[in-house]
Formats: C-alpha cells, sequence, structure tokens
C-alpha cells in the first residue's frame, strides 16, 4: 500500500525538493569533478592554434530565455579569444543578440584590447539567412555603423574584413533548432558551405540531439552542449566563473529526476501488481 | 487578378530564385555585386516587415481582441500594446541610437528576470512529468525511459563520477541512434525544401503572391 503511494507524491513537494536541491550546491559548492568532453576540447584546441591577431568571429544570438546556458558559453569563448589576442567581429542576427553582448562584455577582462582595432560590437541586422549572407560576402551592404553608432568603415578591425574569406574560425551561438535567421543553421549554409570556414557552435542541452549530426559528419568543427559546456570551457581556459560553480546543482537536479523516475516506476509496478492480483 | 497582380510576382519570383542559385554555385566573375545587392534588399524587405508591418498587425491583431471585450483575453491585449508602444518610443524617440542605456535598462531589469524565470520553470515542470509518465509501460516508453536517463547521466558531470559508463553509453547514444534518426529527418526536410522550391520557380506556389 505504502509502495503505491510513491507514483502520487504531490508535485508541490517535488517542486519544493528540487528548489532545495538547486539552491543548496549553488550556496554550499560540493566540487564534482567536471570531464572535458571531446567537442568542447576540439573548440579550444582550434582556437588555441589561431595565430595572435587573426581575425574571428563571434555571432552572438541568443535571447534573455536562453542566457542561463548561452551566456556562460559566450562569455568563455570570449575570454579565450582576448587571452589569445584574436581581432573579433561581433555581429548579431537575433533582435535580443546586442543587448546580450552588453551583457556578456559587461566585465570581460579584454586584455587590453582595443575597441574598434581589436574587437567591434555590431547591431542587430534584420532578415534572417539573407541577413548573414550578405554580411558573409560584403558587409557594408547591410550594416553601415556599430551597436553604439559609430561609423565601421573608419574601423581598423573592418578593414581587415571583407568577406568571410578572411575570417580565420566562426563561432556561432545560438538557439537548439538549425532553423531560424538567428541560430548556427544559416552560418552553415552561408559560411562553412561556401567559404570553408571552421564553424564552432553554442547550443542549448535540449538542442543538442539537433545539432549532432553536423559536428559527426564534420561540418561543423566544435560544439559546446549547455552549461556542463561552458564548464568545461572554463576549466579549459583556467578561468572558472558561474558554469562551474552550478555544475553541482545540474548534476544533483538530473540525480534527482532520475530518482524521482525510479519512485513513478515503483509505485506503478506496485499497483499494477495488486490490480493482477484482484 | 490582372497579369501585373498574379503572374509578374511569380515570374519575378522564379527569374531571381534562377539566377541566385546558378550564381550561388557557378562563380562568374562579377556577379556577386548583383547577388549581394539583391540578398541585401531581401534583408531591407525583412527590415520593413519586422519594424513596421509586425507592429502594425500586433496592434491590429489585439485592437480586435480589445474592442469585443473578449473575456480573459482583452486585458492582457491591453497590456500587450502599450508595452509595445512604450518601447517602440523610448527606441524611436528617446534614444534612436542601438545602444540606448534606456533600452538596455528596460531589457535587464524587465525582459531578462522575466524570461529566465520563465524559461526556469521548466525545469519544475520537467521534473513532475517525467515522474508522471517515464515509466515501462511497453516497449517504446521503455526504450525511451532507458535513453533519456543515460543521456541525462551523461550530461549530468555526476555521471561519470557515479560510473564511468554512463558518459561513453551516452555518447554512443548521441553519435548514433541519434545521428542516424536526425539525418533522416533533415534530409526528408531538405528534399521537401527542394521541391518546395522547383514548385515557387515553376509558379505552382502562389501563396506569397496572394493566392491560395
Amino acid at each position: 500500500m505504502a509502495l503505491e503511494k510513491l507514483s502520487d507524491i504531490d508535485r508541490r513537494y517535488i517542486y519544493l525538493l528540487l528548489l532545495v536541491l538547486l539552491a543548496y550546491p549553488v550556496l554550499f559548492p560540493i566540487g564534482l569533478p567536471i570531464q572535458i568532453t571531446h567537442e568542447a576540447r576540439t573548440i579550444y584546441d582550434d582556437i588555441e592554434a589561431i595565430p595572435e591577431g587573426s581575425l574571428v568571429v563571434m555571432q552572438m544570438d541568443y535571447s534573455a530565455g536562453h542566457a542561463a546556458e548561452l551566456g556562460p558559453q559566450s562569455r568563455a569563448i570570449i575570454q579565450h579569444m582576448f587571452m589569445k589576442r584574436l581581432k573579433i567581429i561581433m555581429p548579431c542576427f537575433e533582435p535580443e543578440g546586442p543587448a546580450q553582448t552588453v551583457i556578456t562584455m559587461d566585465g570581460m577582462d579584454t586584455f587590453d584590447a582595443v575597441y574598434g582595432e581589436d574587437w567591434v560590437q555590431l547591431p542587430y541586422m534584420v532578415g534572417g539567412e539573407s541577413a548573414v549572407a550578405a554580411f558573409a560576402s560584403n558587409w557594408p551592404s547591410i550594416v553601415t555603423t556599430d551597436h553604439f553608432g559609430n561609423p565601421l568603415e573608419d574601423m581598423p578591425i573592418m578593414k581587415l574584413y571583407n568577406d568571410a574569406n578572411d575570417v580565420v574560425y566562426w563561432f556561432a551561438m545560438g538557439g537548439g533548432s538549425p532553423a531560424g535567421g538567428g541560430s548556427y543553421g544559416p552560418a552553415i549554409t552561408q559560411v562553412v558551405a561556401r567559404y570553408g570556414t571552421p564553424l564552432g557552435v553554442g547550443a542549448l542541452a535540449w538542442g543538442a540531439p539537433l545539432v549532432y549530426p553536423y559536428y559527426e559528419s564534420g561540418t561543423i568543427a566544435g560544439l559546446l552542449i549547455g552549461q556542463r559546456g561552458a564548464a568545461e570551457y572554463e576549466l579549459l581556459i583556467n578561468k572558472p566563473m558561474s558554469a562551474v560553480a552550478s555544475t553541482d546543482s545540474i548534476s544533483i537536479s538530473h540525480l534527482y529526476v532520475v530518482l524521482l523516475i525510479a519512485l513513478g516506476n515503483v509505485g506503478y509496478f506496485s499497483r499494477k501488481f495488486r490490480g493482477e492480483r484482484k | 487578378m490582372t497579369y501585373y497582380q498574379k503572374q509578374l510576382p511569380l515570374l519575378i519570383t522564379g527569374i531571381l530564385i534562377v539566377t541566385l542559385i546558378f550564381t550561388y554555385f557557378v562563380d562568374i566573375p562579377g556577379s556577386s555585386l548583383y547577388t549581394d545587392e539583391l540578398t541585401a534588399w531581401a534583408a531591407l524587405v525583412g527590415a520593413f516587415a519586422i519594424a513596421l508591418i509586425g507592429p502594425f498587425n500586433l496592434i491590429r491583431y489585439h485592437a480586435g481582441i480589445i474592442s469585443k471585450r473578449e473575456p480573459d483575453k482583452w486585458l492582457l491585449s491591453v497590456y500587450t500594446i502599450a508595452i509595445t508602444i512604450i518601447t517602440y518610443a523610448v527606441g524611436v524617440f528617446i534614444s534612436p541610437i542601438g545602444a540606448s542605456t534606456t533600452l538596455q535598462d528596460m531589457y535587464n531589469t524587465l525582459l531578462v528576470p522575466c524570461s529566465a524565470t520563465i524559461y526556469s520553470l521548466t525545469g519544475f515542470f520537467i521534473a513532475s512529468a517525467a515522474y508522471r509518465t517515464f515509466q515501462f509501460r511497453n516497449m517504446e516508453t521503455s526504450i525511451m525511459l532507458l535513453a533519456g536517463v543515460l543521456i541525462m547521466m551523461k550530461n549530468a558531470a555526476v555521471g561519470g563520477v557515479i560510473w564511468p559508463g554512463f558518459p561513453i553509453i551516452g555518447d554512443w547514444i548521441m553519435k548514433i541512434p541519434n545521428t542516424g534518426g536526425f539525418r533522416g529527418i533533415m534530409l526528408a526536410t531538405t528534399v521537401g525544401l527542394i521541391a518546395y522550391g522547383v514548385r515557387l520557380i515553376l509558379g505552382f506556389e502562389k501563396v506569397h503572391a496572394g493566392g491560395t
């Protein structure tokens, strides 16, 4: 009888316990070990191999809802690019991209990089895949000022960029699905397929199954998955930040869900066994 | 409908698609200027649609709900229109440059916490839903349950600590069954898109030109 009740726990208790389990490791870190996956390692090795002063693109396409996972990812990748003293262009093809870029760059250690010379933040470029295509082939046709209204033609960094052939590495942050302008899909079709530029992708945890086929086929060079990917990258660049701090919470919450599934099944089979005996 | 309303848009669509496809695959000297111009036009049309037609349609739709006083809806529609107008006004009149601190402050203090809260709440629903539905009821649900649990243990850093086999099995699921399944879906979708493109070129697809 008691076992049957295991499949009928009030959802409010489930929520409350989850809240406690998420909060506890944030307040009192456990320090569970994080294994580095080959997907994250590939990106790190690729960026590490880029010569100093090379031009890279960091496509900042994610919204506030996805910032919990993609924010730490972009922070870690950009931090690595600054550490390597690369020249970074940050275009946005998602309406919330520029605002998220401002948040990401707030407090970033730029290693004395000069704005306009070593990095630049571009505004939202509307048009989805057409905008990505136009930016990759002839940027002055679609954007003339940076996010702050300064003319781009005067900036030294933009003089290095004619088309995607000039870019050594392209990294696209963006959601879960490859469809839509603010995602990695247009970067695959308009940058990788057309110019052969290596592409790294930062994806949400739930979006990993969608992007994995591109990684397995070699279409994309590297892949960061969810907050776990961000934590791995923070460890790779030896600069633990928010993602490493929240990894314990994610681990504990995953274990909790597995435990809930087990309890639900115990209750289900107990109920079923009793029904069969009757 | 006259020729200019019906046939001409289809003809323009067909010619543009064929030209763009041709210049994408064949490198003709000088053609990039033409295609660059066309893709920039597409972006401009998109900007026009999002910045002007989008808000107009949104306000028209919600104004209809308000005028009919639809129960449980009209107050939310008032709220939606008000927020749209305020955001628009701040962006256009108060600080028109993209880096507006007012817009960024509005974004940081309103949209970011609200979006993050709503997205985070799904985690609670998923925990409850997994508890109630992930059961060994039949073969299909059993496979889904096992795959789900193994992927969860792969994604959680603690999975590899509990048992080193979790990341290996999780990787195998992602690389083999998942990749195979999604490749099939993607190829089918792409073939469908090609068929749709051919219909556009030949003028059978008329929705964008006002047809049915």
